[in-house]
């Protein structure tokens, strides 16, 4: 009997304070949840012979916080904590293909981090000679983000060499040295990405952006056409569906409006293809 | 053969009647049902990521076993003063001593394997359903095992060493840890503070005892082999020849100077 009596006044003191505890935890926000990463000297060092589980440890920390940021589309999320996530992850297992995709994912675009990410990306590719993937964004942000072509047919064609099914490569790397059309160059791109990932949340987010770029592309054509016809660009986008080109304008899959920016004849968006809040 | 080592087989039978290998079986199941788990958060390497987690918790086990059955082989029979009546047959100490070490490393073996056969048959499910960018090397699935093993047997090793003067099972349990924590620490620390930046920040006098440390200690990290089994990367034949070298050199010298301190040792 008493030992019964034990058992209940147990179950008493646990069931409830877990199930406060859990949803206190899980009201806590998404950053307190990500923590405070050491350094990486102290968590190579305290590592022992589970340096490349850590590894994987701290890249999963890092796609979750993600994940559930990308529920939370008001909110920023700390980029610069998921980049040295991402950068401790790669140093303790440089073979770490995981952390090099999702870090290429969503710290260049949302980030604006190309340059810290080929940093990164230039050590896997050192590591990672048989792996086409490195070299290929590295290509890409050279190409898109830091408009280093040379750099850029550089990777690219190491990236045709290591993998040559990808057929497109070699047109691609010819169109990079006469700095083609950009926007072709980030949807074939993204596509390579989304074909190659298996984490749903990614997928989600790079589906997004292949939207926004197609309906990017599309109005870029009608831009086009529309200044055949006329002989000037459009003052705003509508002018597009007023002059009978366009039925109506695609939505923004990130909730923004296209725009047509006149300073530089580019088709943006008041998204500006990101979560609300990360920078360009 | 087994015969001719009777200590080592009671030893050995020892260990089977805590139902080790039961335990193990337990372990295993448990492994294999979580690690699709674990691979399932990967974004492009599934089976990478598979094989981290499995191969990590294997070391890890093996590290249990001989921290938990090895520490108390030794100190048990002080304690319980079994050691009295095994002075009467006509057996060395240091015979004893040894034998108790082949048991556990029989012991070792055996888990070893279970875990391995297991973890391996886990780990081809998931390649078949998940192929990597590189096939992997099941030859460096070998490598890493045996290696795994010979890790054990030098950490058994030097376990037996610290049984040979201690009376509990606490005190080698502890040393053999720290050991452990120190022999996979050693050669990071030697390599970064042979790197420029290393010489620059660390003491003349911490430099020299970082050196005498990584000679004293064992190098646990030249036993592991886990990244060339995860990225099926090649294994240097010269490297797997010296490290096998290292571990059975390490492994005499510490039984040789267990063997000993146990001679001498005074048991009244």
């Amino acid at each position: 009997m008493k030992r019964l009596l034990c058992l209940v006044v147990g179950l008493l003191l646990l069931v409830p304070s877990l199930l406060s505890l859990t949803a206190l935890r899980k009201a806590a926000p998404p950053p307190e949840r990500l923590g405070v990463k050491p350094s990486f000297e102290a968590t190579y060092f305290t590592s022992l012979e589970y340096r490349y589980l850590l590894s994987e440890l701290l890249f999963y920390d890092a796609v979750f916080y993600y994940g559930s940021m990308l529920e939370r589309p008001k909110e920023r999320p700390d980029y610069w904590m998921i980049a040295k996530y991402i950068d401790s992850a790669t140093r303790l297992n440089a073979y770490n293909i995981d952390a090099y995709y999702f870090g290429q994912a969503v710290l260049t675009w949302d980030a604006g981090m190309a340059k810290d990410m080929n940093v990164i990306l230039e050590r896997g590719a050192q590591r990672r000679t048989w792996d086409f993937y490195l070299p290929f964004f590295l290509g890409f942000n050279y190409a898109y983000f830091l408009q280093d072509y040379q750099k850029a047919a550089h990777y690219m064609e190491l990236s045709a060499k290591l993998n040559p099914r990808m057929t497109f490569l070699p047109n691609y790397v010819g169109r990079l040295y006469y700095e083609a059309n950009k926007t072709e160059q980030a949807i074939q791109y993204l596509k390579v990405i989304y074909e190659g990932t298996f984490n749903q949340a990614v997928r989600k987010g790079l589906l997004m952006r292949i939207s926004a770029l197609e309906s990017i592309q599309f109005l870029e054509g009608a831009v086009q056409k529309f200044e055949k016809q006329t002989g000037h660009p459009p003052a705003e986008l509508n002018e597009l569906v007023r002059a009978g080109i366009l039925k109506k304008l695609p939505p923004d899959p990130y909730g923004g409006t296209f725009y047509y920016d006149r300073s530089d004849g580019r088709i943006k968006t008041t998204s500006k293809m990101a979560l609300q809040g990360a920078e360009q | 053969m087994l015969e001719r080592f009777p200590l080592a087989l009671a030893t050995f039978k020892g260990g089977m009647r805590d139902r080790l290998l039961l335990g193990l079986c337990v372990i295993s199941l448990i492994l294999l049902c979580t690690m699709p788990l674990f691979g399932t958060f990967s974004m492009r390497d599934v089976t990478g990521a598979a094989t981290t987690y499995s191969l990590s918790a294997v070391s890890a086990i093996g590290v249990l076993l001989v921290i938990l059955i090895g520490a108390a082989l030794i100190p048990r029979d002080i304690q319980s003063r079994t050691i009295y009546s095994i002075a009467t047959l006509p057996v060395s100490r240091t015979r004893y001593l040894l034998e108790k070490y082949l048991g556990l490393a029989l012991l070792l073996v055996c888990s070893l394997g279970v875990l391995g056969f297991l973890n391996l048959a886990g780990i081809w499910f998931i390649a078949a359903g998940h192929p990597p960018d590189k096939p992997l090397l099941w030859g460096n699935y070998l490598v890493y095992l045996f290696f795994d093993l010979e890790k054990l047997l030098v950490l058994s090793s030097v376990l037996v060493f610290f049984s040979a003067f201690a009376t509990s099972s606490f005190l080698p349990m502890v040393l053999t840890l720290a050991v452990y924590a120190v022999g996979l620490t050693t050669e990071k620390v030697k390599l970064f503070i042979e790197t420029a930046a290393g010489a620059k920040h660390v003491a003349p006098a911490l430099r020299e005892a970082v050196q005498v440390i990584y000679y004293l200690f064992p190098n646990l990290s030249a036993f592991d082999f886990k990244v060339q089994m995860i990225y099926a990367l090649p294994v240097d034949p010269k490297v797997l020849l010296f490290t096998f070298l290292y571990g059975i050199g390490y492994i005499v010298i510490m039984l040789s100077l267990a063997a000993a301190a146990f001679s001498r040792r005074d048991f009244v």
